[in-house]
């Protein structure tokens, strides 16, 4: 018998728990060509601001040892190019989508959200707080319990859809944010945003990436990603979405036995473009191996 | 439309210091594949280096179904690459990015290559011979050892003109300053431009002189290949708004006149 992969991340139904994370899957026709994306149970799309942003200055891109440093910079064509030119697109896809959503004021994700609030094809929202790449905005929320609460209040008054709130690993007590982020009404947290990083170049003798610094990903983050999620599902009941590292099925249900309720495959993409496919079959073997008749059995069942 | 697939090594060869030639089973790669574009190849099994690499198409052969890469050394995931043996299986995606224009047929038309950069120029010539277009190629290495694909042109019959910094083979001194001192635009049709930054701007900068069009193929260090991910940005000038576009899907050839060098 099959098993059932539905779960829900707030009142969103995914049909299966893999979704893509932030920045790697692009607004998802990049990644048409490799995967039918409507097997996924949800693409999260690019990093969205209200005005369109071009980014930090190369080189954006490092690899170090299994993983990559990324400086992007939330380079993105702004909120009314993905309404004018992506939401049709969305709404011909039959899987859910998320919008990651940025900003440098709270006024401004309140804003965004409000305007994204009537766009039919987003299915839920994702409160970037936690982006280590832009001077203003982003990880500033994140690090900060009161102004990442203040942050997913002012969303979740702007809008009925969804609200996930995306944390970052770049703070001394995720729970705490968790618990302050779940309090002020957030329907889910993603676990986890990319690590603060640098890598220098000893020939030129200067760093290696445009911006200095730069978001770890990729294999290298999963023990760190993996610590989060178990602490974030002991902090607060809301359901987690949990990513950094998963690279295939076996790395996707250490997330999920943390405490995951759906996963999301970032780096992995670039390497393997079918990765988020791969994914989700092998958690369905997985469950089928070991008679596991819903996914929501296994989630958090690592936990004491 | 793009594919991704287990291509199986039919022959590898080096062809000059650090250099490596490649031929891979690729039918479907190589049936869609235009001059200009890559193939973003996965070059470790592991997880070391983590990325795959552009590699630009050198050469295809459709009715064999072969794709040929022309690849420099310079890192863990090259060598790696270069250590291949034929039967091996090398995952590949690809076609990918967007590749030269074809000028009219017959036309006059001017190939620039600046050490490695030659690679994705052979497939242009090829299909610019077709065309009975008539060609020179100016062809820069840093010595005689390190001339690329200069016996390849020559068979396309396409006028051959070496320069090395050494003197070592042809003229002493770059392909630009060649360029710059003996080319006659006004006859040139189109000029396709492949190399390092600093000789595809020089050559980009006399094409502005001479206000004659002409492309190049740009490199930035690229994440997935397929614009999602946005590290590969150049900037380009179009009706004078500067934006940021991606290397591995807007590109990586642009119009000559529309990059903005740094």
């Amino acid at each position: 018998m099959k098993p059932n992969l539905q779960v829900h991340i707030g009142s969103m139904l995914m049909a299966n728990p893999v979704t893509t994370a932030s920045g790697t899957f692009g607004f998802g026709p990049e990644y048409a060509p490799y995967v039918n994306i409507d097997q996924l149970g949800a693409i999260t799309v690019k990093g969205t601001t209200l005005e369109p942003r071009e980014g930090n200055p190369t080189p954006r891109l490092v690899e170090t040892p299994a993983g990559i440093l990324n400086s992007i910079g939330l380079q993105n064509p702004g909120a009314d190019y993905l309404i004018e030119h992506y939401a049709p697109y969305f709404r011909e896809l039959k899987t859910n989508v998320i919008v990651n959503i940025a900003g440098n004021t709270v006024e401004e994700y309140a804003q965004l959200a409000a305007k994204l609030d009537p766009v039919q094809g987003i299915a839920a929202l994702e409160v970037n707080i936690s982006c280590p790449n832009v001077k203003k905005g982003g990880m500033a929320f994140g690090s900060d319990p009161a102004a990442a609460a203040e942050v997913t209040q002012a969303v979740k008054n702007a809008t009925s859809k969804p609200v996930i709130v995306k944390l970052s690993p770049n703070v001394s007590d995720i729970a705490a944010i968790a618990r302050e982020v779940a309090g002020a009404g957030a329907d889910a947290l993603s676990v986890i945003n990319t690590l603060l990083g640098m890598a220098i170049d000893i020939r030129q003798k200067k760093p290696l990436l445009g911006n200095i610094v730069g978001g770890l990903s990729g294999p290298a983050v999963k023990p760190v990603a993996i610590r989060a999620v178990w602490q974030v599902y002991q902090a607060v009941s809301i359901p987690i979405i949990g990513m950094g590292g998963i690279m295939a099925a076996e790395d996707a249900l250490e997330f999920i036995l943390a405490g995951a309720t759906a996963v999301a495959v970032g780096t992995a993409s670039f390497t393997n473009p079918r990765a988020t496919l791969e994914v989700l079959e092998g958690i369905e073997r997985y469950l089928m191996a070991n008679g596991i008749a819903d996914i929501n059995q296994l989630v958090g069942a690592a936990q004491p | 439309m793009s594919k991704v697939l287990d291509a199986k090594v039919l022959a590898v060869y080096q062809v000059a210091p650090e250099t490596y030639y490649m031929e891979l089973e690729a039918p479907d790669i190589a049936r869609l594949a235009v001059p200009g574009q890559f193939v973003h190849v996965r070059c470790s099994e592991t997880q070391e280096p983590l990325l795959r690499r552009p590699l630009s198409i050198h050469m295809v052969s459709r009715p064999k179904g072969v794709l040929a890469l022309l690849f420099r050394v310079i890192g863990k995931g090259t060598e790696m690459l270069a250590q291949r043996q034929p039967g091996d299986l090398v995952n590949l995606m690809g076609p990918l990015g967007r590749g030269f224009t074809l000028p009219l047929p017959g036309s006059r038309v001017a190939v620039a290559a600046g050490g490695i950069g030659a690679a994705p120029l052979v497939f242009l010539v090829q299909e610019l011979a077709n065309m009975k277009c008539q060609i020179t190629v100016y062809l820069g290495a840093k010595d005689k050892k390190s001339v690329l694909c200069d016996g390849q042109f020559e068979q396309m019959d396409a006028e051959v003109v070496i320069a090395t910094d050494d003197g070592s083979l042809g003229w002493q001194g770059n392909v630009t300053d060649f360029m710059g001192r003996h080319m006659d635009w006004r006859r040139t049709a189109m000029t396709y431009v492949c190399g390092p930054k600093p000789m595809m701007q020089g050559v980009a900068a006399l094409l502005a002189e001479a206000d004659v069009p002409g492309e190049v193929s740009l490199e930035e260090h690229m994440g997935c290949g397929v614009g999602a991910c946005l590290s590969c940005a150049v900037k380009i000038s179009h009706h004078g708004k500067v934006t940021n576009k991606r290397a591995c899907a807007d590109g990586p050839v642009f119009p000559s006149w529309q990059v903005v060098w740094d």
